[in-house]
């Protein structure tokens, strides 16, 4: 199965070099005792990029499900459709995923919940080979605490913090409930495609739709002091 | 930052004609393939006292919570919320670093086998129907239901330019795009822009239209997992203009099988 070959930045290098040699190694915070993945510059809990080390894993864990992809956008892998991606969670840590192509012809691939070993010496990605430290620490013990640090966490606009999200089951009443209004709604035309004017760019039918709700509420634009929208 | 939508056109050049039609960012593809806040307050000068930005990932339910709850917590009082898609020519997400040989180390780690869009919602529905018994072809009545509901929706798609009901047949006979989700489990690539303001209860007395008072809000994810690809920046980047994406490399014998 052909698919895009790897060039290792500076941030996933050791991720890299060590599944060249049919390692898994997986971000861990020493100070949060916290394993993270995709692998992040800093702890994306406390924030630490002093605490941050690679640490070995066993390699093993479970089909929590999978998926069979028959419209893949990437182009090289479009000659093995369909072919099947499942979730894979670690033993070590079940909140980390791997996505990997499981074992099975596709729609039948190995059965949920059946241990697996996705990181075994014949999945090994290609990627340049450099000397990587190997830890050999136990990860039993882990801190699963969730997401994103929350302290100062909604001055940075790229990552909404943690708790902005609802994520877990048993929620109950909400503590906002009754305290927020929507009164202003607006919409741009629709098309299936831009036609490449100026006044139908996606910036132009934004700032439509912005001043239709602004003017839908009545409200003065001066008075708006928030700005929500998706990255 | 950026909008949902298709990456733009390989090696097409920048529109400067449309570029220069507003007042740009750095980037000069901002508002035309990616929108950020900095965009619209460039050039909605009215909006002189925005104090609060954040970015909610992907779906417009995203940017709503996040609206919902920074109002509930008083970290704004009056919020506008937007999404926007945008549509090039081309395939959905086709093109750009999905067409080179090799991507970077950082995309790959959660790009690699390629799973459409779709594939996360794909997943949580086949966890659905293995928890409770169930089969994708339940699903018919609920979609074309909600084609029916759409037709009803003046600003819509459908209703606007393609006014057709589905039918169960229609919908059982799609083709898959990331099993168990098929052609019609997914949405359309689609020009648009939405807007909602949000306020709170004490300042919407003074505006014009009746609140609609938000009571509660979930969110969900595929696993249950505490990190997840789509806080990652660069999921969606388009190439910068006149850039190559490809950066080397050799995906032969890249194969993980």
């Amino acid at each position: 199965m052909a698919k895009q070959g790897v060039v290792p930045d500076a941030l996933t290098q050791p991720f890299w070099d060590a599944a060249n040699e049919g390692r898994l190694v997986i971000q861990h915070c020493h100070a949060c005792n916290r394993l993270q993945h995709p692998p992040a510059p800093t702890c994306q809990q406390c924030g630490s990029k002093d605490h941050l080390a690679w640490q070995e894993m066993s390699g093993r864990g479970t089909i929590y499900n999978y998926g069979v992809v028959y419209d893949c956008p990437v182009r090289l892998l479009q000659q093995d459709q369909p072919f099947n991606v499942a979730v894979i969670m670690l033993d070590e840590d079940p909140g980390i995923q791997m996505y990997l192509p499981p074992p099975g012809h596709a729609g039948g691939c190995a059965s949920p919940w059946e241990p697996v070993s996705p990181w075994s010496s014949r999945r090994r990605p290609t990627a340049k080979r450099s000397p990587s430290g190997r830890s050999s620490a136990s990860p039993s013990g882990l801190s699963r605490t969730a997401t994103r640090a929350e302290k100062g966490a909604h001055n940075d606009p790229q990552h909404p913090p943690a708790s902005l999200y609802r994520t877990t089951e048993g929620l109950g009443l909400w503590e906002h409930r009754g305290k927020v209004a929507a009164v202003g709604v607006g919409h741009s035309p629709t098309a299936r495609r831009w036609d490449g004017t100026p006044e139908t760019c996606v910036g132009a039918w934004s700032i439509l739709a912005l001043r239709r709700a602004i003017a839908d509420a009545g409200v003065s634009p001066d008075q708006i002091d928030g700005w929500s929208s998706t990255r | 930052m950026t909008t949902t939508g298709a990456y733009w056109p390989e090696g097409a050049p920048v529109p400067l004609d449309v570029v220069n039609a507003f007042h740009p960012t750095s980037d000069p593809l901002d508002g035309i393939a990616k929108l950020s806040a900095e965009w619209i307050l460039q050039n909605m000068p009215e909006l002189t006292n925005i104090q609060f930005v954040m970015y909610g990932p992907r779906c417009m339910s995203h940017a709503i919570v996040v609206a919902a709850q920074a109002v509930g917590a008083g970290l704004t009082h009056t919020c506008l919320v937007l999404k926007s898609w945008h549509n090039f020519e081309g395939r959905y997400y086709q093109g750009g670093a999905n067409a080179q040989d090799a991507i970077d180390g950082t995309s790959a780690i959660s790009r690699l086998w390629g799973t459409p869009a779709s594939y996360g919602t794909a997943v949580q529905f086949a966890e659905y129907c293995r928890k409770y018994g169930k089969t994708h072809d339940m699903m018919a009545p609920f979609i074309t239901n909600s084609r029916r509901n759409g037709l009803l929706f003046p600003e819509g798609y459908w209703a606007q330019h393609r006014p057709e009901h589905l039918t169960t047949e229609d919908y059982l006979a799609a083709r898959w795009i990331a099993k168990p989700a098929n052609l019609f489990d997914n949405d359309i690539p689609i020009m648009v822009s939405a807007a909602y303001l949000f306020t709170t209860p004490e300042r919407a007395k003074d505006m014009q239209q009746k609140p609609v008072y938000i009571l509660n809000h979930a969110s969900s994810r595929a696993t249950p997992g505490v990190s997840r690809p789509r806080w990652r920046k660069s999921r969606r980047r388009p190439p910068r203009p006149g850039a190559s994406s490809m950066r080397g490399g050799d995906h032969r014998g890249g194969s993980l099988l």
